[in-house]
């Protein structure tokens, strides 16, 4: 066995978002983002010999995608458990099996029909034990699922920071107007100051405004040895990726809720490792694609990754300061709020365009790019770089 | 209270962790106690409960009456039973919006952790970080259900 001296993300491939209804074939989307990301790399996909993805999603599973692509060998297929912090694992441990010399090219995807990820999202799932500790004790004192995990972080950040509304408005025209420049999104129309006061609350700080904006979308990243890219393809690298499910092992998506870390989240303690292992700081990266399912979720992330300074991000998304043209862009393709839900793995495409300087929002000159999941564990994270040609 | 005596039931571990969810329903309404699961070899206390202790690794655990009494460390209101794609109100709690569900870090406990409770009625408004409240189990749309209420009397209009 041969150890692969580098893994690089060597292509992308997507098929068209669309508002959910589409109509469309899970399995087929998946197979036509996978077929793009090979073409992308420049890469037959009779050489991809790995996949990977999330566990819970409706779309076409590993070795089905991997006899689809035609491909010669199968050295793994694997899925990673856990929910939005699926996201950069996907490619944590792509690149680590690579590393490992156990494969040459693996497939990393994410498909979502929206219709039918909300019907998974509200069913107790016996081998998700944090959705049964969710049935059996936080439903019958009044859970409403995937809103109150979001709306009980608001609650706990507001006690020790200062916070209001108003952040939360401008956090959700910020994700509309940088949707508003994605060829492919959900929301791309502003929310007037009247609309969104006037609109009723649902659950703790939040109005519909405030939600993931529901799609039918399929995203694929393929993840290579360094040695196998051709030339003329446009490589990224992979600088760190790291997992974590932080302080206390019982801080995952709902349970979160029951224990006390606010200082040392999941998402935080994956913050450490990335610029540990990078040898960078917050102060290098260029552009954030941070995990946003809904506004205060993206406000608290960034937070959390360090990109802005601890209590600071109500006032830095008031000041503007993570727009395309401000200090610190965050989410240039509307993220998952506007631009259209797909569990936080768009990001990875948005940040892989932004390095590559081909992104519809692109952000001036960006050549470091933050990939951070969500603040419930286990989670994960990425720092993308651009490659220098010598 | 000395911790022994705070001891219900000893935890059916072998039954798993839907078993484990049918012992504290069964439990609670028996008992009418707030309970969480406490370690007998080394007296952690830990919620939602689980296999095995997560500080020594004993798998002998009990449900233990956690008191009465505690602080709001943070809470999430429901204000409406319209639901939106992702979300919805229990249905059998729909009558009684707006509520709350209210995390509780129990007074008696030293080990950190939230107790979560409902809260519905004119009180809401006082909810706070911080606030010491009563927790009782009451029925609640027939079920009995951990209720906290702040400690401090009502203030007169």
């Amino acid at each position: 066995m041969v150890l692969n001296r580098n893994a690089v993300i060597a292509g992308i491939g997507e098929a068209p978002l669309t508002p959910s209804g589409s109509g469309r074939s899970a399995d087929a989307m998946t197979v036509e983002a996978a077929l793009k990301a090979c073409a992308d790399a420049g890469i037959s996909p009779r050489e991809v010999d790995g996949a990977i993805k999330y566990t819970y999603d409706t779309s076409i599973n590993t070795f089905s995608l991997l006899a689809n692509l035609g491909a010669k060998d199968l050295r793994l297929a694997v899925e990673v458990p856990f929910g939005g912090g699926s996201c950069a694992a996907l490619i944590d441990v792509a690149r680590s099996m690579i590393l490992a010399g156990r494969a040459r090219a693996i497939i990393c995807y994410r498909t979502v029909l929206g219709d039918s990820w909300i019907k998974q999202l509200s069913t107790a799932d016996p081998q998700r034990p944090y959705y049964m500790d969710t049935a059996d004790y936080l439903r019958p004192v009044g859970w409403t699922g995937y809103l109150g995990i979001f709306a009980a972080f608001y609650s706990e950040y507001a006690s020790k920071y200062s916070i209001s509304r108003e952040a939360l408005f401008e956090t959700v025209n910020l994700m509309r107007s940088n949707a508003a420049q994605n060829n492919h999104a959900v929301h791309t129309a502003p929310v007037t100051r009247d609309e969104y006061f006037n609109a009723p609350l649902t659950v703790g700080p939040f109005t519909e405004f405030d939600e993931f904006a529901l799609a039918d979308t399929s995203c694929a990243v393929l993840v290579t040895a360094e040695d196998i890219v051709p030339i003329g393809a446009n490589p990224v690298d992979i600088m760190a990726s790291a997992q974590s499910h932080g302080g206390d092992p019982r801080a995952y998506f709902d349970s979160r809720v029951l224990t006390n870390n606010l200082a040392g989240s999941p998402a935080s303690a994956v913050a450490s490792k990335l610029y540990e292992e990078s040898r960078l700081t917050a102060s290098d990266i260029d552009v954030g694609l941070v995990y946003d399912c809904t506004s205060f979720t993206l406000l608290y992330v960034a937070e959390q990754f360090g990109l802005c300074g601890p209590g600071e991000v109500a006032e830095r998304v008031i000041a503007g300061d993570f727009a395309t043209t401000g200090s610190m862009p965050l989410n240039p393709h509307g993220g998952d709020t506007a631009g259209g839900y797909t569990h936080g793995f768009r990001h990875i495409l948005e940040a892989v365009k932004q390095v590559r300087g081909i992104a519809d929002n692109q952000v001036t000159d960006a050549r470091t790019a933050l990939v951070g999941g969500p603040q419930a564990g286990p989670t994960s994270g990425l720092i993308l770089r651009r490659r220098e040609t010598s | 209270m000395n911790i022994d005596e705070t001891m219900v039931a000893r935890c059916e571990i072998a039954l798993g962790t839907p078993g484990l969810a049918d012992q504290f329903r069964a439990l609670t309404a028996e008992h009418r106690r707030v309970l969480a699961q406490r370690c007998r070899a080394c007296s952690h206390a830990q919620f939602p409960p689980m296999l095995a202790c997560a500080r020594c690794n004993a798998t002998e655990m009990w449900w233990a009456d956690v008191g009465g009494r505690g602080v709001v460390t943070h809470w999430v209101t429901v204000h409406t039973a319209q639901t939106t794609p992702a979300f919805t109100v229990p249905r059998r709690l729909s009558e009684l919006v707006p509520y709350a569900t209210v995390f509780v870090q129990p007074e008696a406990v030293n080990d950190e952790f939230r107790i979560p409770a409902f809260m519905t009625g004119p009180r809401l408004a006082e909810l706070e970080a911080g606030l010491p409240v009563n927790i009782s189990i009451v029925d609640v749309a027939g079920r009995p259900l951990a209720v906290v209420e702040p400690v401090a009397p009502t203030k007169e209009a």
